[in-house]
């Protein structure tokens, strides 16, 4: 296996140390020939040292043979991996996928869209700093109106974070709240129980604090959060050792998590990961995939449709973003040309089987799934909607 | 039942080819150059050692010891730089091999637990860390190699790409040196005309670019190639002295490099024994050739005359019996026109920058993109909102089926909403953020999470397949309101309740930042006592496991309204229809 392979090659040439050898041999060199200097500096005979041509040489032909010995070692670790690893990489990414692609290198408006699909990917990770370089990089230009947003966001989820402030996070949900209780996220009430929390902390002698808190910033959420309303005010009662399992059901990441996801989705934007990032998180799940047809459609074994590819990628539910409905007459997926129709008894199927059943909506037909009888006309055209 | 992220550790290994592969080619190429400086290094020692035995006395022996240190000091520093690359691309290869043991581990745990078990939320978040990181190292990728500027190696944190690896700190994952190294010669050659720079790397690596040569049976040499554009050059600047020296040292050994016994290709059309790139070396020695003449001669001739006449505007051109002569003319001379076009040297550019990649087992297309078209394609459904191909569905409701297009259009409400303002900057090849922003500024509630239905990314996209569907997805309990919208049940009375809800403490203007939707009337019920008794319902309705319509209270649930969120409009209870995609 590639892994095995990998691994010991990789260990035989990280542990060859035949190049430091070198390097130590040739200092040793080095303090040899000073200490010969040493010696002749300090002789206080005129005439020339006989011996020193002959220790020189035995000093310099010793590293010269050893260096020698080293290099051939080295060399063969090194040849090694890399005969090995050439042989070893058998697939080659480029030739993966085989259809429509795509383009950059001629089309300066998909370059630019890229760029722009990457910023975007950078924009939500707060890394501000790279975008400058990028933009400079360039010559395109991030309006600051949309770097803005995000720097506040950043900067909220960093007060959270490293300083346990919620205040900032808790001010924009609170001009933000109509809009979130539209997205039925229960961030603001989320928020306030952190707050409540951390003045319970801060406050554990006095439960003053923290009550008047509740009764300030509880009281709207009571029609929708009045059970554990009522049982975080009882913490304020209860002694020592509960006061742990106050954190339990959402922790700080769940929380910051959830803040990044509304923040996003209330700007309209994807709520857990930019489009590019889902994208290759998808890709990834997906190589093996084409791999594995490719494999396959050398034996000539292609029923393509035109413009789908030739096979089916089990995606994570993470990654399906549409619900997809397969017409169970003529198998195939439903489109804006050939929607699904509801029956009167309420099973669907697409519209060109309507048609096909009922002979160009002459005839009355039979659900294919119940006894029910019907006409093309009381079948209703309906759209599967995700919330 | 959750299917999580996991690839096999094979598959993982073939996709990382060139982080196991570049560090290899720079030890090997680093090795090569500390032998040479060995080898240099021993020479110059032995002829020390002999001036050393000639000396007579102390004084003159210690000057030439002396030399031998000083030597011998210089060589060490030199050495020390080679060793230390040497570990520093072995460390590389290491941490890399590090990742892998990561995964291993990774697929190790999560094939150990069984199928019906949760996957332990720690083991998720080191999955979902391990992708996160991968995708990083695509983009870090992606914006060294298509960095614009030339960047010197000592202003790194100038480059975006380098920066975001320092920041990430992925330095030992991304070779952004090599990668930077070819990058600035590429812009070299192709901004400011550098061939200097081409040449120099041209001779240091000329073994390896014969083995590319072979090895992917072009029938090209980078290296002819290089001198072939100096002699280019020189014929446009009017040296043709050095120009037929270039010529001469240079270009014609190409001509025969591969049959040696074989003579005769001095003279001829080269067909004997001659290879096919010893053929197209000929080939393009004798346009070089015909060159000379035709810069000489474009100058001054009746083509440029003839071209500057009106006529070839007006329709008596076609007829002009000239024209035509012209174009036969032009012809001819094309290839040469092409020769001397300034596109030659984005074509050596990129000429270059293939074999460079070659040479160090780097990917010759951007990993970004082969992964955006596999992730693309595999994303993309017939449910996707494609701006470009459909852009129709956007106009007024043109159809019968118009509550239908009004639906997708009101879901595609921040795609749609920018559809024009999109196609006229795409026009001018001009993308930028405004569309973004303008969607960022409306407060929608549906916002898409598909990335192929995505601003960012639906026009990008638009040419990939779609994928193959064999499955219907769809969620459980679908509930058909009577405008043909169907829901998920339970998320349908969520968020209808919470509408409800924020309409009956806001009944003043609410949901107008929301799509078209809103406007209608607050929720008619409204009694503050009745307010929390719908609580009580729903949080029963949530926590029960099927929903059984009968068994519900019908007085409360008919003083309900559901609220279609799409449309805004209100529907009864019992005016909800349970159906069945089979």
């Amino acid at each position: 296996m590639s892994y095995a392979v990998l691994e010991s090659e990789l260990d035989h040439l990280s542990s060859n140390n035949s190049l430091d050898s070198i390097l130590s041999d040739s200092k040793s060199l080095l303090s040899g020939l000073k200490s010969l200097e040493k010696q002749l500096a300090s002789s206080t005979s005129k005439t020339k040292d006989s011996d020193l041509p002959q220790k020189t040489k035995q000093l310099i032909s010793n590293f010269e043979e050893k260096t020698l010995k080293n290099e051939k070692s080295i060399n063969k670790s090194i040849k090694g991996y890399s005969s090995k690893i050439d042989k070893l990489f058998t697939t080659d990414l480029t030739t993966i996928y085989k259809y429509d692609r795509v383009e950059i290198k001629d089309n300066a408006c998909n370059k630019a869209l890229l760029d722009r699909a990457v910023t975007m990917e950078l924009l939500r990770n707060g890394r501000f700093n790279i975008i400058d370089l990028y933009q400079e990089d360039r010559a395109f230009v991030v309006p600051a109106e949309l770097t803005d947003k995000f720097k506040k966001l950043s900067s909220m989820l960093s007060a959270i974070r490293e300083d346990n402030d919620f205040a900032p996070a808790i001010g924009w949900a609170t001009t933000n709240s109509k809009n979130l209780k539209m997205i039925g996220s229960n961030l603001e009430f989320n928020l306030h129980k952190f707050q409540y929390m951390k003045l319970m902390d801060t406050n554990k002698s006095e439960p003053y604090t923290p009550f008047d808190y509740a009764k300030q910033n509880f009281s709207k959420f009571a029609g929708t959060h009045l059970d554990l309303i009522s049982s975080l005010l009882l913490k304020l009662a209860q002694s020592k050792p509960e006061e742990k399992k106050l954190y339990t059901d959402i922790n700080l990441d769940d929380l910051t998590d959830q803040f990044n996801h509304d923040y996003c989705k209330l700007m309209g934007l994807s709520a857990t990961n930019s489009p590019i990032f889902n994208t290759l998180l998808a890709s990834f799940q997906s190589i093996q995939h084409f791999i594995k047809y490719n494999k396959i459609a050398s034996a000539n074994l292609n029923w393509t449709t035109i413009n789908e590819l030739p096979f089916e990628i089990d995606l994570p539910d993470d990654l399906k973003f549409h619900s997809i409905f397969i017409c169970p007459i003529i198998k195939e997926e439903t489109t804006k040309l050939n929607p699904p129709m509801v029956l009167p008894c309420h099973h669907i199927i697409s519209k060109d089987s309507v048609i096909r059943l009922s002979k160009n909506n002459l005839t009355t037909f039979k659900c294919p799934y119940c006894p029910t009888t019907t006409t093309s006309s009381h079948a209703v055209e309906c759209t599967f909607i995700s919330i | 039942m959750h299917r999580t992220y996991k690839n096999s550790l094979e598959l993982e290994i073939q996709l990382k080819r060139s982080q196991f592969k570049t560090p290899i080619e720079v030890v090997k190429k680093n090795f090569k150059n500390l032998q040479k400086l060995v080898e240099k290094h021993n020479n110059q020692l032995s002829k020390s050692l002999k001036t050393l035995e000639s000396k007579k006395t102390t004084d003159s022996q210690l000057q030439a010891l002396k030399k031998i240190i000083q030597q011998q000091e210089t060589f060490h520093k030199k050495l020390a730089f080679r060793v230390k690359q040497h570990n520093e691309f072995i460390s590389r290869l290491q941490c890399r091999f590090e990742k892998l043991k990561q995964l291993k581990l990774m697929n190790e745990a999560i094939a150990s637990i069984d199928s019906k078990d949760e996957m332990p939320t720690r083991l998720i978040s080191q999955i979902n860390k391990f992708y996160k990181e991968e995708i990083n190292l695509v983009i870090v990728d992606y914006l060294l190699k298509t960095s614009q500027k030339s960047i010197s190696t000592k202003a790194l944190d100038k480059n975006p790409g380098a920066q975001l690896a320092k920041d990430l700190n992925a330095e030992k994952l991304v070779d952004y040196d090599v990668i930077l190294q070819g990058l600035t010669i590429y812009n070299e050659i192709k901004l400011n005309k550098n061939l200097k720079i081409l040449i120099d790397w041209c001779s240091e690596n000329r073994k390896s670019l014969k083995l590319i040569k072979e090895h992917s049976k072009l029938n090209v040499n980078l290296e002819f190639e290089t001198h072939f554009q100096e002699f280019i050059e020189k014929i446009k600047a009017n040296e043709l002295y050095d120009a037929l020296e270039i010529a001469n040292k240079h270009l014609i050994g190409y001509m025969n490099d591969s049959d040696e016994g074989d003579s005769t290709t001095n003279d001829g059309n080269g067909t004997e024994a001659s290879s096919e790139s010893d053929e197209y070396s000929f080939n393009k020695i004798t346009s070089g050739a015909a060159l000379l003449w035709w810069n000489a001669f474009k100058e001054n001739t009746i083509l440029r005359q003839t071209e500057n006449q009106d006529l070839l505007c007006s329709p008596m051109g076609f007829y002009d019996s000239r024209t035509r002569e012209m174009d036969k003319v032009k012809a001819n001379v094309k290839p040469y026109e092409d020769l001397l076009n300034d596109m030659k040297w984005t074509k050596l550019a990129d000429f270059f920058l293939y074999n460079f990649n070659s040479l160090y087992g780097i990917d010759q297309e951007l990993p970004i993109l082969t992964l955006l078209d596999i992730g693309g394609s595999a994303l993309k459904t017939r449910s996707c909102i494609h701006r470009g191909q459909e852009s129709n569905q956007n106009g007024e409701g043109d159809n019968a089926s118009g509550s239908n297009e009004a639906i997708s259009s009101a879901i595609s409400y921040n795609v749609a909403s920018s559809t024009k303002q999109s196609k006229s900057s795409e026009n001018d090849g001009d993308v930028n953020f405004d569309e973004v922003l303008k969607q960022s500024n409306n407060n929608s509630i549906f916002s898409n999470e598909c990335p192929i239905c995505s601003i960012d990314l639906s026009e990008l996209t638009s040419k990939l397949p779609f994928s193959h569907q064999v499955k219907s997805n769809i969620y459980d309990d679908p509930v058909l309101l009577p405008n043909g919208n169907i829901y998920e049940y339970d998320k349908l009375l969520k968020l209808s309740e919470t509408l409800g809800k924020s309409n009956h403490h806001h009944q003043n203007g609410d949901g107008s930042g929301s799509a078209d939707s809103s406007g209608d009337g607050p929720s008619s019920s409204d009694s503050a006592g009745s307010s929390s008794s719908e609580v009580n319902i729903f949080d029963r309705a949530d926590g029960s496991e099927a929903i059984d319509f009968d068994t519900m209270e019908p007085n409360l649930l008919d003083e309900y309204k559901i609220r279609d969120p799409l449309t805004g409009e209100e529907f009864e209870r019992k005016e909800l229809v349970l159906v069945f995609p089979p």
